[in-house]
């Protein structure tokens, strides 16, 4: 590269005049030690180089991807659950969260997680700008990283948009933040039938180790509760995700998406539920536990199709805020729990003494088995002594001699005190020492003792007692008794009372069974269908999978004295629930209950069906608990009347307030 | 007149210019929002004006200047010290004095004053050269402005003033004990600077440049604090490959992760871009800018030519190794653009006077080898 300077004839310096060189030896050898000089170190530049983009490039190459490629979850919005009618009872809607990625801010992994002086700068900006604790996002970006450093942490949720817009505009002034857009649920209707559609949450660590939640994300939101726990599988979406470039800032930049993999959205679940009579039944609960109900007392209801089986409504007041869930409300959770009504309880779902609701089930089993007929009179004293002991008619009451039709109208205790000693008497030795009677069979038939399998968590199954009952369940105390079945267990459980318990939604079921074409039992569904929510093609009939079973024959006059029974309570003068129901010319039947309740204020049952008319085919039937309220024709009657008033198509205004009947009308 | 020109350092100083701007256009794209050309609209404007800044420098007559060196030498001491009190802060350093439109740092065509003054005084005592007295006398001379400049703070610009005294010493025949005396001397000064006095609780070196000199010795333990521009840097240079990533696929440059990618940083850009081949390519280039000066060095008419022609090849040399040498790691980040290419009026400049200067010793060679 140099060519070796020639020397001339002058070899001195020769100051600044013109025409000589001023090259000397010695300068030029300096000139070409410097240019050799320069000449080694450029060589040494060019091996550098040679061994980092020739030798090393392969590592240099993947951290360069690591560097500016990201994947990005897709978020699938989760599936739709609607109402018979289509209405949306559950949806999804679009949000915005802040999140960070930990490997972004954090050095380090585990114990060592510490965040970067970018880190800590960006998150103290952060913090000042969306009005949160530095510390807490601090906290929450390191303790991201010792988890997966490579896994969203979010730092705020569901922000408004007069928080996002601006950071949208200026968030590259906040490297490693970005906005993620997500999906949140959301139910339209507030509050309404909170119970069924449960609610959604962050998975848990718990969660996660179960078998059906595997291949959750450690962040995904699934169903805690009712349907959105029932149906995950169904409505969870299957997130897609993205790999796109990304800038220092860890912005996307506009050139572009590598790789794609769409979201799959949830199915939609469409129910039984008919949101108009659910709100009719919501109303008209809490409209009865808040007038008449104790002041930690709460109420409940279930309207059920007579014919199918499925639930039209249900509900349990004091009803929850599922978005409080959702959302993670922390205080609004802890207000539920405090409450003193017990929010938290589902009343449909819980098992009380079904007091006289239970009689047209001791009717039948009577009736059936012979024991009586429709025309038999028997006494309805004030008090009568049977075995051994003596039994109170209601409030000490004394009636005229009646058939069962009115038997149940009127509904009379020491009438079915009689009815439960006869059918201890009448059954052989081996039911009376098991207690495992006709009215047990009956009553087992009807679906009461067991669950009834309706597709939401959490349901009772009520107790219907035997010897074996006994044993089991007052062994611990040894109460007298307790391993032996006394008539008088049988004669208590003939009103409904004693060990007995039954659930709303068992009493709705069973009088469903009594009502419907071919006296089938059926299996109450909420689910109705699983649809594609784009296609709406159905990708699973839930209907179809629904277990029933044949009630033993009956005999016609049996039902036709049961059915006048309830027909008569709602419809003559004389009938127990009469004040409440005789405006609507017969399109309600149905039966009061008074549950004993120990020294507490009684709670108050209704269970009906509509239309009753002579010649209609009943479709609706409704149970209803009014805890601590007081009698059945107080509370929970006027609350089933305005719940069945949007199915059975009338006013209603119609319906009686249901005060206290006059004493010598009726008694339950 | 045409022929006096010398073709191929022209030649070599153009390619890398066009090169450069080429560079600034792609790199930086995507860094205003809006305005692609941001930044290759201003660094045509600044090599507009440098190419005819460079015609001007090729009529004048530096001598005239270089008789009174000391007059130069109390312009150069003002105008960096009024720029430390009045200039414009940019990045925690005051180096430019604004002009409004255009913002000037007077230490970049300070490095040309610093070269006129030497080689006055260098000629003015030539009978003395070899003395330990004139070699203080230039080290004192070069050592305040470099001094100031280090103070603003910039370290690169001060240390490319030691690196021209260094250089224009050695070209007029210093004797080699002098430099073993001075390189102890920077040694012991170190040591000073780095260890001993911040010890006793008197830091010379502000935080950031410790930072740098920390982060060189060890860049990838910690890449999200000091040492991320140098890893970020060598990913770019090393992703670049042996052909290129091309202009679309250099990530480092585009997606902004590489710092700087149009100033201190240009060479890993284009690294990225055109890989090795271009990057060989580019260091040739500069090969041939400094093997022109040198070789215009061996034909000046005068001494005081080839001192100043020597101050520039030594310039450019250093200029050239150290900002390389930094974006390939085996050099602290000492904030030096690379001439001709990094983004920046006042270095392109004061680049291009240089060059106008040496087309200028050329142009009135003597006769000296052909």
């Amino acid at each position: 590269m140099m060519r070796p300077p020639r020397v001339t004839e002058a070899s001195r310096p020769r100051g600044s005049g013109r025409g000589g060189s001023p090259l000397t030896p010695d300068s030029a050898k300096r000139i070409a030690l410097f240019g050799s000089i320069v000449v080694a170190l450029f060589a040494l530049l060019v091996i550098r180089l040679w061994f980092l983009q020739v030798v090393g490039a392969r590592g240099f190459e993947a951290q360069a991807v690591g560097n500016s490629v990201r994947t990005i979850n897709i978020p699938a919005p989760r599936g739709q659950i609607l109402d018979r009618n289509g209405e949306v009872l559950a949806g999804s809607r679009l949000a915005w969260d802040i999140v960070a990625l930990p490997q972004d801010l954090v050095n380090g992994t585990g114990k060592d997680s510490k965040l970067t002086d970018r880190g800590a700068k960006t998150l103290r900006k952060l913090a000042r700008a969306i009005g949160e604790p530095e510390k807490r996002l601090r906290n929450m970006m390191v303790i991201g990283n010792r988890k997966q450093a490579y896994k969203s942490v979010v730092l705020k949720a569901d922000i408004e948009d007069d928080l996002r817009i601006p950071l949208t505009e200026r968030i590259r002034e906040y490297p490693g933040i970005r906005l993620e857009q997500t999906f949140r649920r959301d139910y339209p209707f507030g509050s309404s039938l909170s119970h069924v559609l449960g609610y959604v949450g962050q998975i848990s660590e718990g969660d996660l180790e179960q078998k059906r939640l595997q291949g959750y994300r450690n962040d995904a939101i699934v169903g805690r509760a009712g349907l959105e726990q029932r149906y995950e599988e169904f409505l969870r979406g299957k997130d897609g995700e993205q790999r796109v470039e990304v800038d220092v800032s860890g912005q996307p930049v506009g050139r572009g998406t590598l790789s794609k993999q769409e979201a799959r959205p949830g199915l939609t679940l469409q129910t039984t539920i008919d949101i108009t009579v659910q709100r009719a039944l919501e109303d008209a609960v809490r409209e009865q536990v808040l007038l008449k109900a104790e002041p930690d007392a709460g109420g409940g209801g279930v309207v059920l199709d007579i014919q199918t089986g499925e639930v039209v409504a249900m509900a349990s007041f004091p009803s929850l805020d599922p978005r409080a869930f959702s959302r993670g409300r922390a205080k609004e959770l802890q207000g539920f729990r405090r409450n003193p009504r017990k929010a938290y309880q589902q009343r449909p779902l819980l098992a009380y003494p079904p007091a006289s609701t239970f009689k047209p089930i001791t009717s039948i089993a009577a009736l059936n088995a012979g024991y009586f007929t429709p025309d038999d009179f028997l006494t309805s004293p004030k008090t009568i002594k049977l075995y051994t002991t003596f039994f109170k008619n209601f409030r000490s009451i004394e009636l005229p001699d009646m058939q069962f039709r009115r038997a149940i109208a009127m509904s009379s205790d020491t009438f079915f005190y009689q009815v439960g000693a006869k059918i201890f008497g009448r059954s052989n030795r081996d039911e009376k020492l098991s207690g495992d009677n006709k009215l047990k069979f009956w009553a087992g038939q009807l679906g009461l003792g067991r669950s009834t399998g309706i597709d939401i968590p959490g349901e009772r199954g009520g107790d219907l007692p035997d010897k074996e009952w006994k044993i089991r369940n007052l062994g611990v105390g040894k109460p007298r008794n307790w391993d032996k079945w006394l008539p008088g267990d049988t004669i208590n459980m003939s009103v409904g009372q004693g060990f007995l318990s039954a659930t709303p939604l068992q009493m709705a079921r069973a009088y469903s069974a009594i009502l419907n074409d071919g006296h089938r039992l059926l299996t109450p569904t909420v689910g109705r269908e699983i649809r594609d929510p784009q296609t709406d093609d159905v990708i699973s009939d839930l209907a179809k999978g629904r277990n029933e079973t044949q009630l033993p024959p009956f005999n016609p006059r049996v039902l036709e004295t049961v059915l006048g029974g309830l027909y008569d309570v709602t419809n003559t003068s004389e009938g127990t629930a009469s004040g409440v129901f005789s405006r609507l010319g017969g399109r309600v039947a149905g039966k009061t209950g008074t549950a004993e309740n120990g020294k507490r204020r009684d709670h108050s049952w209704f269970v009906g069906y509509a239309p009753a008319n002579v010649d209609a085919k009943p479709q609706y039937v409704v149970a209803v608990i009014i805890e601590n309220s007081g009698l059945g024709t107080e509370a929970a009657a006027p609350a089933a009347c305005k719940a069945l008033a949007p199915a059975a198509l009338y006013d209603p205004a119609l319906c009686g307030r249901g005060a206290r009947p006059a004493l010598a009308v009726g008694a339950d | 007149m045409l022929s006096r020109l010398d073709w191929l350092l022209v030649l070599g100083v153009a390619a890398i210019t066009v090169f450069g701007l080429r560079m600034v256009d792609v790199a930086t794209r995507d860094d205003i929002p809006g305005d692609a050309n941001f930044f290759a609209f201003r660094q045509l404007i600044y090599v507009a004006v440098g190419v005819g800044v460079m015609s001007i420098a090729m009529a004048i007559d530096l001598e005239r200047l270089g008789r009174r060196p000391w007059t130069l030498w109390g312009a150069l001491c003002g105008a960096v010290t009024v720029v430390l009190v009045i200039g414009s802060a940019a990045r925690g350093s005051r180096r430019w004095i604004d002009f409004g439109v255009f913002q000037f740092q007077p230490s970049e065509i300070g490095k040309i004053a610093m070269i006129v003054i030497l080689a006055g005084i260098l000629v003015e005592r030539r009978n003395e050269i070899g003395t330990v007295r004139l070699s203080l006398l230039a080290l004192g001379s070069a050592f305040l402005p470099a001094f100031i400049v280090f103070v603003q703070p910039d370290l690169g610009t001060s240390l490319v003033y030691m690196a021209i005294l260094a250089g224009m010493l050695f070209f007029a025949g210093v004797p080699w004990k002098h430099f073993a005396v001075a390189a102890g001397g920077i040694i012991t000064l170190a040591v000073l600077v780095l260890a001993v006095l911040p010890a006793i609780g008197a830091p010379i070196l502000r935080d950031y440049q410790i930072n740098r000199l920390e982060s060189f010795i060890d860049s990838s333990s910690d890449p999200s604090q000091t040492g991320f521009q140098a890893n970020q840097s060598r990913i770019a240079t090393g992703h670049g490959g042996a052909f290129g990533q091309g202009v679309d696929g250099a990530t480092q440059v585009r997606n902004d992760l590489l710092p700087e990618h149009h100033t201190d940083f240009i060479f890993a850009s284009q690294a990225e871009m055109f890989g090795f081949v271009g990057a060989a390519l580019l260091i040739l280039a500069f090969g041939l800018v400094i093997w022109r000066a040198l070789r215009i060095m061996t034909r000046a008419s005068t001494q005081f030519d080839q001192l100043v022609a020597g101050g520039i090849a030594a310039m450019f040399a250093f200029q050239v190794f150290v900002n390389i040498g930094m974006n390939v790691t085996i050099l602290p980040i000492t904030g030096i653009p690379l001439p001709f290419m990094s983004y920046g009026g006042s270095h392109t400049l004061t680049n291009l006077i240089a060059v106008g200067i040496l087309l200028r010793i050329h142009r009135t060679r003597g006769t000296g080898p052909l």
